[in-house]
């Protein structure tokens, strides 16, 4: 593969950079087999291990008009993530009656009674309760995630197109993540009308409340823009929506019966945060083999897996444009300490089993524990500061 | 309402939350005064060559008005300009574009959906289109577009967060226009020709974008208005007139002007003898020098920093 | 279990087309496929190398819409994967592959286009053969899904998929190896693991080559979804050249 570069002309001779561009599945290899790091390990053309993950810095907040925001920056790709929170009356929604909120009304009750907000209360999971939740996030549309990559950020967006393919995809993709991993519970966006008790003078044997009215639905439009293109925008973007998910301040809303509205509070004491049920971390990697795609049923007889093939994690977008083979994981570990698998994709190749995947998938979950730490480090540490991670190595 | 190719909110669409201080005139808060020197500028950060994946890039930013002591509302008390620029090119045309002895300038002007305390949509509007227009005229002054034969370049401007149009708690008037977009056009101008420095285009000046306006901050409507240099708009109770300048101070020369709101009547101070437009334009152009002085040294900076 | 229902080269506009019926989804799946065609207005995109595939799915009676795109890109991924597109006369043209989904229930704003996933890549890789397109190899498709009480669950019915935690997908080629593998939802990695297992024994069970490369004809032995795509195949050749068949 190198003899390109040592047998050449010499009045023909290629930089690395220009070798780079015209034969990128040999040079990756050159790299590759020519630079093993200190240790023995093979190196990547960016000077990386396999398995190490870029640099990473991430900031929240910085962007005055969203509720929350932040901005990830992994290696050259940078995303800014911004939150805005709007409401939807359910006196607006057609299809919309009391029962449809009955559950978690009673539930709202009975909490109130015992005096425990309904937060506090983690471990009541029952299954109607659960139904009306992603019910009510799902049917009501309360979670709105974009991707927007027309932003300049590489010339193969044009900006004011459309969203291309790929865009939709991630965009699905988060929408899909924020589904299944349940992260947003429901109550956190709705806000509720307690209607007095006219007869609570006569009949205070009753002790029975009157059921609190769900008037309305906090939705929120989640907008990413990717700033600078770098490869694996996928991590860059699900990390921004988690941190400012994490950095949302939605304002104390109640409903004024004399005007009909919602009104807001500006009292920021009186606003509340999200209570995030999960916070997984997303990975990808990509598999990298040298040799063609083999051309004909006589070359797939022959078999073509004799170079090997290298796993790439955090690929950027070099790495991106040759490999293609992928692998997604999204995954967190509970309070015992147990990996739990949200997402797992691996499609475009064969060399990938299911051995490799559930190294990778532990890789993923050691990963996870450090950008838990990230996270909460820069939420605590509050308005605009950056902290940054060092891109690390990990092994099964 | 319902796109295809987006991820979409409810179907019947979604308020903005209306805060009850705006609604219960008793406790309404008092509007923020300007602190600084009429002809004094907020502090301006910009920076270079951010996006990798471009060939060149800026980003800049304008340090937010100080917000009074104990303010402690969810409402934000000020906006403050943060926009990425990036530059792509010289590149080949493509192939069924017509052939061009000059480089092909395109520009794009488009708002986060976050920018603005109104919520931006995805699509571009007329605003937008109408900050590419004038920002395309701004920098085609400056560019030295027969270097580059048969080429393309593409300047894109995300406007991450965008100044106000008028005071958040004041409500709409007859002074209302978008004035936001003056300063937002002035840092994009900014913005790009630091971009286009990063990404070695030959320039014939670092062109320049100054803003100025003539306000109204007197109760009494017979008072001269005031010439201002680099508005927060939500500072002021009026503005008359706003001017925004693209100048290239090398050559003493304006690329683009765009001078909005009704002069007309408008009387400057005594001994005065300019006119109100000059007035305005000075005032702009004022502006613009000093910004240039920043700009200068950033992209001095950053040409400093790769020789090494 | 029941069968899928599946036919071959109905259409007769497209190269190549096949429909596939799930009888437990419910999830019916007619795919057409075009190739090699010219792509002009994709001229930009068009890899000198090799062929461009495309995939586009057509959701029954919704217009479509986000929620297509990332099946579109995994199909895409997947079945290029699988097509020779080095193959002579395949380089820089294209493969279009077009699937519309006829009958079972919409996959909604926030759905997953997993339970669809056999279907869809049954279809098309009866659709490819139909078409003649070169392939490297054959797959076979598992669906499994998860309940909240951990219990694992080959081929759920819709109710079973709405009520469970996490569901998975997972392709073998006719060379042994894993092409697709897809998990959405939570789940513990035990189980992950588990899954993986079971569906390495039946896909094992299903199709064992032997020594002269020929799949044993055995049958009673299973019900793999591999056995549906010969079986189909080897109906239209039946139906094709029975005129030879008989003549012989």
């Amino acid at each position: 593969m190198d003899s390109l570069v040592q047998n050449a002309n010499p009045k023909l001779q290629l930089t690395p950079t220009q070798f780079a561009a015209i034969e990128p599945n040999a040079y990756i290899l050159s790299q590759l087999s020519q630079r093993p790091s200190s240790n023995g390990v093979p190196t990547r053309a960016n000077a990386r291990e396999q398995f190490e993950f870029r640099d990473m810095t991430v900031t929240v907040g910085g962007f005055t008009h969203a509720n929350g925001s932040s901005t990830v920056r992994i290696g050259d790709t940078s995303v800014v993530c911004g939150i805005v929170a709007e409401q939807i009356y359910t006196s607006e929604v057609p299809s919309w009656d009391v029962s449809q909120a009955s559950v978690s009304a009673n539930k709202r009750r009975r909490l109130a009674s015992s005096g425990k907000t309904l937060l506090d209360n983690d471990e009541e999971t029952d299954q109607a309760y659960d139904n009306e939740e992603s019910r009510h996030i799902e049917d009501r549309c309360l979670l709105v995630p974009n991707v927007t990559m027309n932003t300049g950020c590489t010339p193969g967006y044009v900006p004011g197109a459309p969203p291309s393919e790929d865009e939709q995809s991630i965009s699905n993709n988060l929408l899909g993540l924020l589904r299944s991993t349940r992260m947003i519970q429901a109550e956190d966006l709705r806000i509720w009308y307690q209607p007095p008790n006219l007869d609570a003078g006569e009949s205070d044997s009753s002790n029975e409340t009157q059921l609190p009215e769900l008037k309305a639905f906090w939705v929120l439009h989640i907008d990413i823009m990717v700033m600078s293109y770098g490869g694996n925008i996928f991590d860059a973007a699900w990390t921004a929506l988690v941190a400012a998910l994490r950095h949302v301040t939605i304002p104390y809303a109640w409903w004024d019966v004399d005007k009909e509205i919602v009104l807001c509070s500006d009292d920021a004491s009186k606003a509340h945060k999200l209570s995030l049920r999960e916070m997984p971390t997303s990975c990808w990697f990509s598999v990298f083999e040298p040799q063609p795609r083999p051309a004909s049923q006589d070359e797939v007889a022959r078999g073509s897996l004799g170079d090997g093939w290298w796993i790439f994690a955090d690929p950027d977008g070099y790495e991106e444009s040759v490999c293609e083979e992928n692998v997604w994981c999204v995954v967190s570990k509970d309070k015992n300490g147990k990996t739990r698998v949200y997402r797992a994709q691996n499609v475009g190749g064969s060399t990938v089993d299911s051995e490799v995947m559930h190294n990778l998938l532990q890789i993923s979950a050691k990963k996870w524990e450090d950008m838990k730490s990230i996270i909460d480090e820069v939420v605590a540490t509050g308005s605009p500061r950056a902290v940054a991670w060092k891109g690390k190595s990990y092994s099964a | 309402m319902n796109d295809r190719r987006r991820v979409n909110g409810p179907a019947e669409g979604t308020r903005r939350p209306v805060f009850a201080c705006h609604v219960d005139t008793a406790s309404a808060p008092t509007r923020p005064q300007r602190q600084r020197e009429p002809k004094a500028f907020r502090k301006i950060a910009l920076e270079t060559g951010l996006t990798r994946s471009a060939s060149g890039s800026s980003y800049i930013e304008v340090q937010p008005s100080p917000p009074p002591a104990s303010y402690n509302s969810l409402i934000p008390h000020s906006s403050s300009l943060k926009l990425a620029c990036s530059v792509h090119g010289p590149k080949p045309l493509p192939r069924s574009a017509a052939f061009s002895p000059n480089l092909v300038l395109t520009t794009h002007v488009k708002y986060a959906t976050f920018a603005t305390r109104k919520r931006r949509a995805h699509v571009r509007d007329a605003s937008e289109r109408d900050l590419g227009v004038h920002l395309e005229t701004a920098l085609r002054g400056a560019i030295i577009a027969d270097r580059w034969p048969k080429s393309g370049i593409d300047v894109t401007v995300t406007i991450l967060e965008a100044e106000d149009d008028r005071w958040w708690a004041d409500a709409p008037d007859s002074h209302d226009a978008s004035w936001g977009m003056m300063n937002v056009l002035a840092g994009c101008i900014t913005a790009a020709s630091a971009a286009l420095a990063d990404a070695h285009i030959d320039c014939l000046d670092l062109v320049t974008g100054g803003m100025a306006a003539l306000v109204s901050d007197d109760e009494n409507p017979d008072a001269p208005p005031k010439l201002v240099l680099d508005v927060d708009p939500s500072e002021h109770r009026s503005i008359v007139a706003a001017c925004v300048v693209g100048y290239m101070p090398g050559r003493d020369e304006i690329t683009q002007l765009w001078l909005k709101g009704d002069s007309s009547n408008a009387v400057l101070e005594d001994g005065d003898k300019r006119t109100v437009h000059e007035a305005l334009i000075d005032g702009a152009v004022t502006a613009a020098k000093s910004v240039h002085a920043v700009l200068a040294e950033v992209v001095r900076e950053s040409i400093l920093a790769a020789g090494q | 279990m029941a069968a899928p229902i599946a036919s071959i080269s109905d259409a007769f506009r497209a190269d190549g087309s096949a429909s596939y019926k799930c009888p437990v989804t419910g999830y019916r799946v007619l795919a057409a496929v075009n190739a090699p065609v010219e792509l002009p207005a994709r001229k930009g995109a068009l890899k000198p190398q090799e062929a461009t595939v495309e995939v586009s799915i057509r959701p029954g009676k919704l217009s479509p819409s986000v929620v297509e795109k990332s099946a579109e890109s995994i199909l895409r991924r997947m079945l290029a994967s699988v097509i020779l597109r080095r193959h002579a006369g395949y380089p820089r043209r294209g493969v279009v592959i077009t699937l519309a989904v006829v009958e079972g229930e919409p996959v909604g704003r926030s759905g997953t286009y997993l339970p669809l996933m056999p279907a869809l890549l049954h279809s098309s890789l009866l659709a490819l053969m139909s078409a003649a397109v070169p392939l490297s190899c054959t797959f076979m498709t598992l669906f499994f899904a998860v309940t909240r009480s951990d219990e694992i669950v080959r081929d759920p019915t819709p109710a079973a998929i709405k009520d469970a935690e996490s569901l998975h997908v997972i392709s073998f080629s006719s060379t042994g190896r894993t092409l697709l593998d897809l998990v959405d939802g939570p789940c513990d990695l035990d189980i992950w693991a588990t899954i993986h297992q079971q569906a390495k024994d039946i896909y094992q069970g299903a199709a064992v080559p032997g020594p002269d490369g020929d799949i044993s004809m055995d049958e009673e032995s299973n019900n793999a979804p591999g056995d549906i795509i010969r079986e189909t195949v080897e109906d239209r050749l039946r139906r094709d050249y029975r005129w030879e068949f008989e003549t012989l």
